[in-house]
């Protein structure tokens, strides 16, 4: 997780629906997920590289957490997911604990599948976006003083149907 | 149109006035779907079917809670696997060490591992944390407190204690430490001692203990372990008293120090974690989580590295041998507690959606990799054929809490 990663989320998120929201939060706990392999081989040696870890689990953990805060049990598939849930915050509690990012392997096919699944069901929600007033944004460009951001969605159609 | 005040059509014209609010009122409820519609309709019905609403609202909030609740036994689950791998791992090291065939040089190798892994026990014990809070560290254990003595303090405490303030008795022998910080005065064999001086093996019954303090009846000391008394009454009552050291220890054996007359020893039965798991008052459910240290393992006598177990001789490592099954018993005894909680909560989902009539099943507990794979795999299939529910049922989301996660 970067600055820039942060801004596309942000863009992202502005013109969600709710099923899109879901698949950006599993994107946010993907990306937090693999910046906790990249620092736990090392936790145990550098102090830096522990409080990296410490945080990307951390996060990852608020992630699912929101997820399963969003769950509404009146559905029959809310339990699968609680139960998959469940399933992934144990599996990063064992990480944090051995210090060890091989359960977090585990954790990405769990999360990396359910999010494919959301993505190609997205298209269906025919919900509209959940903020109001967010502009459209079809290429973003976006200037301050001494900085120029650009953000290319990744299906850049530009609400142009073909 | 123009009204006269012609009593007929007026008539005409009020009962077309009350049919006309009839039909717009019976519109109102088949549109809105809620069979009461205003208050001055049907007031005590109104006020009935608002507090079902906070129920249902109620309950909602309480399954978020129970979520909640069993997230945290899945996290305090996760870390104590991997304690007990620890232990496990430090039990095969004792073994191999209590061998006449291994030099104190080969000991000290295993002995290092020993003493790293006992370190992360630590560790974790620190680290394991949910929503920001401790798990394992005795934040939640239940708490006690000895109100008249600095040097004494309450370690831990069963279930089955009755809360209240209990008192000793008010001639005890003093508690004297020897040379490496231990308690000296246990046993009455000791030959340095007298033996009106032992402390393990007494009664500590009061027989008129006084207003608002009980007595702990039955209850023997019947053990001393480094810096601890423990004290019992042979079956579910068991209570540690932790003797703070003295700074200077002594270098003859024969100083008076603390003492344990007439203390007295609150215990609360607070500091539980509490859920609320139902939409009112009083349904809760507590959750005590035991703190997760080596003296409560039984593997050290004090915090610092200097009281741990070690496997440096073949004594040492039969010592430490005795001991680690013992702290294997307390881990698992956390894990099956944890276990029950967790069993208490799932059948407390299914009660809230009971009640929020629709009965489904049990969700199931994934235990390894292989059932998660399965469950990704029908989970995932259920998403993609069962679009609409499976969008009711997860994407609820604000966009605001996505943001806070970038933060």
């Amino acid at each position: 997780m970067n600055e820039q990663k942060k801004v596309e989320f942000g863009r992202r998120v502005a013109q969600a629906n709710p099923t899109q929201l879901v698949v950006i939060t599993f994107d946010i706990a993907l990306t937090y997920l693999e910046d906790a392999e990249d620092a736990l081989p090392k936790a145990s040696e550098e102090q830096a590289q522990a409080k990296e870890s410490s945080f990307a689990l951390k996060k990852l953990r608020e992630s699912i957490l929101n997820l399963q805060n969003a769950l509404d049990f009146q559905y029959e598939v809310a339990k699968s997911f609680l139960s998959l849930y469940s399933y992934v915050l144990r599996e990063v509690a064992r990480a944090e604990a051995k210090r060890d990012a091989a359960p977090l392997a585990n954790v990405k096919l769990v999360l990396s599948s359910l999010r494919n699944s959301f993505e190609e069901i997205e298209s269906q929600d025919k919900r509209e976006p959940l903020m109001e007033n967010a502009q459209s944004v079809y290429v973003g460009l976006t200037y301050r003083r001494g900085n120029l951001e650009e953000t290319i969605p990744p299906d850049a159609n530009r609400g142009y149907l073909a | 149109m123009r009204i006269n005040y012609n009593v007929t059509a007026y008539r005409a014209l009020n009962s077309l006035n009350n049919n006309d609010n009839n039909v717009s009122v019976s519109l109102q409820k088949l549109s809105s779907g809620l069979q009461v519609v205003g208050a001055k309709e049907n007031p005590a019905g109104l006020a009935m079917s608002k507090r079902m609403n906070m129920q249902i609202e109620g309950v909602k909030q309480a399954n978020n809670n129970t979520s909640d609740g069993i997230s945290i036994a899945e996290t305090a689950d996760g870390a104590l696997t991997e304690v007990h791998d620890m232990l496990q791992r430090i039990n095969e090291l004792a073994i191999k060490a209590n061998s006449a065939t291994w030099l104190d040089e080969d000991r000290k190798m295993m002995d290092d591992e020993a003493q790293q892994l006992m370190s992360e026990i630590e560790r974790i014990a620190k680290d394991t944390e949910f929503n920001g809070q401790p798990l394992l560290n005795g934040n939640w254990d239940l708490k006690g407190y000895v109100n008249n003595s600095t040097e004494v303090k309450v370690a831990t405490y069963s279930d089955d204690v009755v809360t209240g303030t209990y008192i000793l008795p008010d001639s005890l022998p003093t508690v004297e430490f020897d040379k490496d910080g231990n308690i000296s005065n246990a046993n009455k064999d000791s030959d340095i001692f007298s033996s009106a001086k032992k402390l393990v093996g007494l009664p500590l019954k009061v027989a008129s203990p006084g207003e608002g303090l009980r007595s702990l009846d039955d209850c023997v000391i019947t053990d001393v372990v480094g810096n601890r008394l423990k004290i019992s009454d042979g079956k579910n009552v068991e209570v540690q008293l932790e003797i703070k050291r003295p700074v200077a220890l002594p270098t003859a054996s024969d100083s008076d120090l603390v003492s344990l007359e007439s203390l007295e020893i609150e215990l609360k039965g607070l500091g539980a974690m509490t859920l609320q798991t139902g939409a009112n008052e009083h349904q809760v459910l507590d959750f005590r989580i035991q703190e997760l240290s080596l003296q409560n393992m039984g593997l050290a006598t004090g915090s610092d590295k200097k009281y741990r177990e070690n496997l440096l001789t073949m004594d040492a490592a039969d010592s430490l041998l005795k001991k680690i099954g013992g702290a294997i018993q307390f881990v698992s005894d956390i894990r099956s507690r944890i276990g029950a909680y967790q069993n208490r909560l799932e059948h407390t989902v299914n009660n809230l959606d009971v009640t929020e009539e629709n009965m489904t099943s049990a969700y199931s507990r994934i235990m390894d990799v292989d059932m998660a794979e399965e469950m990704t795999n029908y989970t995932s299939q259920q998403v993609l054929s069962q679009a609409a529910t499976s969008m009711l049922a997860q994407a609820n989301q604000r966009p605001s809490e996505v943001l806070q996660l970038l933060q």
